[in-house]
């Protein structure tokens, strides 16, 4: 690794000495322990909820219900449509229907024993396509069908570019239930504020104001009431969003009915039970190309298992219309995606956002393409592959930054010598009769932010001290990513100074606009250009106060560097801090907000076509990996993953990105699944739903690819969700490499790889007999 | 039923007296209030509560209360010397190995086990050593590496 | 967490009075890996369970020795204990491979051979090293009241054995016989390289005479409800010379008798084809005969 670009982490200290306090290592004066009480049932009306014997309990304080929640009754980030304590329906498993508030939570667990719920069972429906049939019954009162949404985008004509093909190839594929798996389970302390109706809530919050905007909604006061402080984060993913915000109200409708501190931390099947997973999808392409392997028509239909609630379907799913047809020129395109209700758990935002799904199915059909056009499935994406100025299925022109998906692939291929490790394995396979080893590819292009999807723009404070110290404080939240070093190094960077000056500050909602949530790998690009914007007013402010001191004729010749401020012109110079005394003592302003909309988008809803996001990231993966034919197991040895960055202002938390993604997009073709039977999670604890460990892969080997960004602090972009979208489909062309038959449903088990199909086991959870 | 428990924690002596059901990983966290480590599933598959106990990494979360009696347990806590970060986490904090930081300690006690006993490993045997510590951030190579570092620069 | 009151005493002596005054079942625990996650899933196996007995500070389970006829291991030793004992290693690699492919290093840190025994989990992985090599275990009433019993009997299905309420596992004890020249496999299928559960596992020893095979054993692990030899494929193999397609032959026979027994379910058409191969496998790298 270059040394010169690592950094040092600047929340590393307290998190190797175990000070870093997470939600659950608070406690307050008075605290209680909350634990929620969930639905028996996947469908079921709640006839009448009697508490009067959890209430004689010693040690209980307070059993909450729909009834205690003093606003509306429900949340949600893009309809109200989520109840925090189901009100008169559950409509999944993990449905909160009370909560309890205790001294401990040996006792809650002895409260909840002791509610005695009456529910009338509803019928309930658990596949998709059932739930489309005219005669089911609509599981969501506020919707006019179980077809929640629905994109379309049109592109061209798909008849004609059908006809005009040589070969036209369907194939439908499905994919999973899949848990987030933050280490750190949800954990969340509403504590009763001094003031009338107001709370602070500490906790595990990845987006404190959307949080906020629940709670204030629910307990019926006013945004100013509430104060959500987060903790550090144990991970997120995507995670820790809604669930979090419905764990919040639950915690502060317990608060406010016993006037005490209460701290609910979910236990690690709660954890898994009760909140949102990443949508199974299942994905219809039919793909048209002529002989020399020039795509024609792309027609896609998708389905998306909502589950019980909305939650962040429509986003998903409209990020997987926009990217459905990959990184290619396609003229013709016809693109479907529905959103449907369901009784199982509830999906919603999960790294990648609606783009693994897609990404497996589509990077997975162009190889078979290829092979059924005889040529390389490097070739066909080197034919139809975006290159600068090229148009998306949208029409929207690449230009203004630079698509590298051809370098990233370049690169890619080049690193992991993929041509001659193709000829090696074929010879090696010859032989074997046990092992078959393979190599697959797989590229993507990905929109920065949140695109079309809503307002993006966000905030950061950039407080100078009078000794050349520095207070950071954004909008956007460190969830484990590494955003505090990255943001301290911007504005490290505007003022020349090491990041060991910098310190960052809580995320408060008290302290900061609302930027907007801290997802869609936005906040580099967006949280670091407001960083940089602050700074660089700060910046400003103090040359205009050192101005006569380095005796510069025009602001333009002092300069910021090495931890001095200088004007180039005479080379006069002075210690920044010094700087900051005189401006500090100028009666300068030293403190300044910075503020960053990102460029303008547009999405034509009717017909699926604008320009949907204001810039795009490139990247290819590669995947080398052997089959064990007789047991199943498959093992990655090599993985190769190449993203272009734009920078990589923090070098080291870069690869750190590129590893985890790629780990983690390991677990989604080869392990992980949420085993959802009859609407109830069968596979509820880490000993039965499978995240890789340090020994179940080889090397992995990134390739950071620098291609500036104009819109971008110094040029930075998105990088972490990228990582996680392209290893499943590379895996699947992998292992249809070694074993020259190709497979339709991740995760590729090993059940899969020697029966052919996923075996499904009908038992309780314990034993893997 | 309370129980009374004696033991030696990151070098103080403790003698206290506690509830028999609890864990090892309760006492540490609520009657210690040593809260560096973690719980991350509670049936000692995710190593997030990792100490070494007698010299022995085991997670504390699989450990009664009762059997700490008369042990000699190190926490995340006691890694640190006279203000100064060990070599080891030295190494985690420079070397990318850490990101949300959940898992770090248990991850920084399985590795802290291994060097104590093995103080130049061998990348398969860091591996061994921390195959059951999950984490979800990092995809384990910068902690791998960092571990590795440590152990050359024990050479 | 379930309710439980906490017991541990100095001497065995002292252990045995208090069990023998118990009306109902006491949960003896050593490691207590596999309890505490019954208890926090308040788990219907411990109803009548609100004693526990902490046996981990007895010194005499916690020895390994060995005389002339038997090596003797108390079921105190932990996993890891067992891996780094050079008797252990001298007469049974394969208990050593099997505690190795337990969980995680944590686990095996604490986890004990004695507890993995007791638990009595079908996909137990010391158990199928332990039949193999023909264990048996000494159970103590009082001092002086003993039973003992074959592994292979001593489990009567999943989660369920012989151990009275007043009773505890005092020793394990493994005949020495042929020990010197034996070959030695344990073949582990998981669906992760660590902490996972079982999937099947294969664990055999064989002794070679003139090159023919003289004496075989092969238990599976994960597959039965109770552990056993598979009597077929070891009387087949009996005489033979260890060829690879007098293996094969074998591996199908293993595979045969297992599925002859636990008749079809979700797993079979997974588990068959696979316990077929992993048992070639094992033999294959017990008789040293290379597969690629």
């Amino acid at each position: 690794m270059d040394e010169k670009r690592n950094i040092i982490r600047i929340d590393g200290y307290e998190k190797v000495t175990g000070r870093a306090k997470y939600c659950g290592d608070l406690y307050f004066d008075r605290m209680l322990y909350g634990k929620i009480l969930r639905s028996k049932y996947a469908h079921a009306k709640i006839l009448n909820i009697n508490y009067e014997k959890a209430l004689e309990i010693k040690g209980v304080h307070g059993v909450v219900t729909s009834w205690d929640v003093p606003g509306e009754k429900t949340i949600g980030a893009i309809r109200f449509d989520h109840f925090p304590f189901a009100t008169d329906k559950a409509l999944y498993s993990g449905d909160g229907i009370a909560a309890v508030a205790c001294e401990s939570e040996e006792i809650c667990d002895r409260a909840l024993e002791a509610i005695n719920v009456e529910y009338e069972e509803l019928p309930a429906i658990f596949d998709m396509f059932e739930a489309m049939k005219k005669e089911s019954p609509i599981i969501k009162e506020e919707f006019d069908s179980n077809i929640l949404t629905h994109y379309p985008l049109r592109k061209g004509n798909v008849e004609q570019g059908f006809k005009s093909s040589d070969l036209i190839l369907e194939r439908e594929f499905n994919t999973q239930f899949v848990e987030h798996a933050y280490i750190e389970t949800e954990a969340v302390i509403a504590v009763p504020g001094e003031a009338k109706d107001c709370y602070e809530i500490y906790g595990s919050i990845q987006c404190p104001h959307s949080t906020r905007k629940g709670v204030a909604r629910t307990m019926g006061v006013p945004l100013k009431n509430i104060r959500i402080i987060q903790a550090n984060m144990g991970g997120a993913f995507g995670g820790k969003d809604d669930s979090m915000t419905i764990l919040a109200v639950r915690a502060c409708v317990l608060a406010k009915k016993t006037n005490r501190p209460v701290k609910v931390v979910y236990s690690r099947e709660e954890s898994i039970i009760d909140t949102y997973k990443r949508h199974p999808y299942n994905l219809k392409y039919k793909i048209g190309v002529s002989k020399d392997g020039k795509i024609q028509a792309m027609k896609v239909l998708m389905y998306a298992d909502s589950g019980a609630y909305l939650s962040m379907t429509p986003f998903v799913t409209w990020r997987s219309v926009v990217q459905a047809t990959g990184p290619y020129e396609v003229e013709n395109v016809e693109t479907d995606i529905y959103g449907i209700a369901t009784n199982n758990p509830y999906t919603g935002a999960f790294r990648g956002f609606g783009s693994p799904q897609i990404i497996y199915a589509q990077e997975s059909l162009m190889d078979e393409v290829a092979e059924k056009l005889g040529m390389d499935g490097v070739e066909l994406r080197r034919i139809n592959g975006y290159k600068q100025g090229s148009t998306t299925a949208s029409c929207q022109k690449l230009e203004g930054h630079k698509v590298s998906l051809m370098e990233a692939m370049d690169k890619v291929i080049e690193k992991s010598d993929y041509f001659n490790k193709k000829e090696e394995f074929k010879i090696y396979n010859a032989k074997s009769e046990r092992f078959k080893k393979g190599i697959g590819l797989s590229c993507s292009f990905r929109g920065c932010s949140l695109g079309a999807e809503g307002t993006d723009a966000t905030g950061a404070i950039v407080s100078v001290q009078a000794d050349g110290s520095i207070y950071i404080l954004a909008g956007l939240a460190e969830n484990g990513q590494g955003l505090k070093t990255t943001f301290s190094k911007i504005a490290a960077d505007v003022f020349g100074i090491d990041v060991s000056n910098c310190s960052y500050l809580p995320q408060d909602t008290g302290f900061i606009a609302d930027g907007g949530p801290t997802v869609a790998s936005r906040s580099t690009l967006m949280g670091g250009s407001a960083v940089k914007l602050g700074a660089e007013i700060v910046r400003d402010r103090i040359k205009d106060s050192v101005k006569k001191t380095l005796e510069a004729s025009s602001l333009d010749d002092i300069v910021f560097e090495n931890g001095k401020v200088i004007n180039i012109k005479n080379k006069k110079e002075i210690e920044f801090k010094k700087a900051c005394e005189i401006a500090y003592f100028d009666g300068k302003n030293i403190t300044a907000y910075g503020w960053y909309k990102a460029p303008d988008v547009y999405w034509d809803e009717e017909i699926g076509q604008g320009p949907a996001y204001f810039t795009y990231v490139y990247g290819s993966q590669i995947a080398e990996l052997t089959v064990d034919t007789w047991t199943g197991k498959i093992f990655v040895d090599n993985a190769y993953a190449a993203h272009d960055v734009g920078n990589a202002i923090n070098y080291t938390g870069t690869l750190g990105q590129i590893y985890g993604g790629v780990v983690q997009g390991m677990g989604y073709g080869l392990f992980e699944e949420v085993d959802v039977q009859d609407g109830f999670i069968k596979n509820t604890n880490l000993d039965e739903y499978f995240i890789p460990t340090v020994k179940d892969f080889g090397n992995i080997y990134p390739i950071v690819i620098e291609n500036p960004d104009k819109y971008g602090p110094s040029g930075g972009k998105s990088l972490g969700e990228p990582t996680i979208e392209l290893m499943s489909s590379a895996i699947n062309n992998a292992v249809s490499n070694a074993m020259g038959k190709r497979f339709y449903k991740i995760p590729i088990d090993l059940e899969t790889i020697v029966t052919g199909k996923q075996l499904k086991r009908k038992q309780k959870r314990g034993s893997e007999a | 039923m309370i129980i009374h428990i004696k033991f030696k924690v990151n070098g103080v002596d403790y003698d206290i007296k506690t509830e028999n059901n609890k864990r090892l990983l309760d006492v540490l966290r609520d009657d210690l209030r040593l809260t560096g480590t973690k719980e991350g599933c509670g049936i000692g598959e995710c190593g997030a509560c990792t100490i070494i106990m007698d010299g022995e990494a085991v997670n504390s979360c699989m450990v009664l209360a009762g059997r700490a009696n008369n042990t000699e347990i190190m926490t995340v806590e006691g890694l640190e010397k006279d203000g100064e970060l060990s070599t080891l986490q030295d190494n985690f904090v420079k070397m990318g190995a850490v990101q949300c930081g959940f898992c770090t300690p248990g991850m920084l006690m399985s590795a802290k086990a291994l060097l104590m006993k093995n103080p130049d490993p061998t990348v398969e045997e860091i591996k061994e050593a921390i195959a059951g510590n999950l984490c979800r951030c990092t995809g384990y190579t910068q902690i791998v590496e960092a571990i590795k570092k440590t152990g050359e620069e024990n050479r | 967490m379930k309710y439980f009151d906490y017991f541990s005493f100095d001497t065995l002596g002292e252990t045995l009075e208090f069990l023998k005054k118990q009306k109902h079942f006491v949960k003896i625990i050593s490691g207590g890996t596999d309890l505490i996650i019954e208890f926090r899933k308040n788990s219907p196996k411990l109803e009548n369970i609100d004693k526990v007995l902490d046996i981990s500070r007895l010194r005499v389970l916690k020895v390994i020795e060995e005389d002339n006829d038997y090596v003797y291991i108390g079921p105190s030793c932990t996993h890891t204990e067992i891996v780094k004992n050079d008797i252990i290693n001298k007469y049974f690699p394969a208990l050593v491979e099997a505690c190795l492919s337990i969980g995680c290093l944590q686990t095996r840190n604490q986890g004990t051979i004695g507890g993995n025994i007791v638990n009595s989990s079908p996909s137990a992985d010391t158990v199928p090293a332990l039949v193999s090599y023909n264990a048996e275990l000494e159970l103590l009433k009082d001092e002086n009241i003993e039973r003992i019993f074959k592994v292979k009997d001593f489990i009567k299905g999943p989660y369920k054995n012989e151990l009275a309420k007043d009773e505890m596992l005092y020793c394990i004890r493994i005949p020495k016989d042929n020990t010197e020249d034996r070959l030695h496999v344990f073949e582990k299928l998981g669906r992760r390289n660590a902490l996972s559960i079982t999937r099947i596992s294969v664990c055999a020893n064989a002794l070679l005479e003139d090159g023919k095979i003289k004496k075989i054993t092969i238990v599976p692990g994960a597959v039965l409800p109770r552990f056993k030899n598979m009597k077929i494929a070891e009387d087949f193999l009996t005489g033979k010379k260890p060829q690879k397609e007098v293996l094969r032959e074998a591996s199908e026979l293993v595979a045969k008798e297992v599925f002859d027994e636990v008749g079809e379910r979700w797993s079979t058409p997974y588990k068959k084809p696979v316990l077929e191969k992993m048992a070639f496998v094992a033999l294959c790298k017990m008789f040293k005969i290379e597969i690629i």
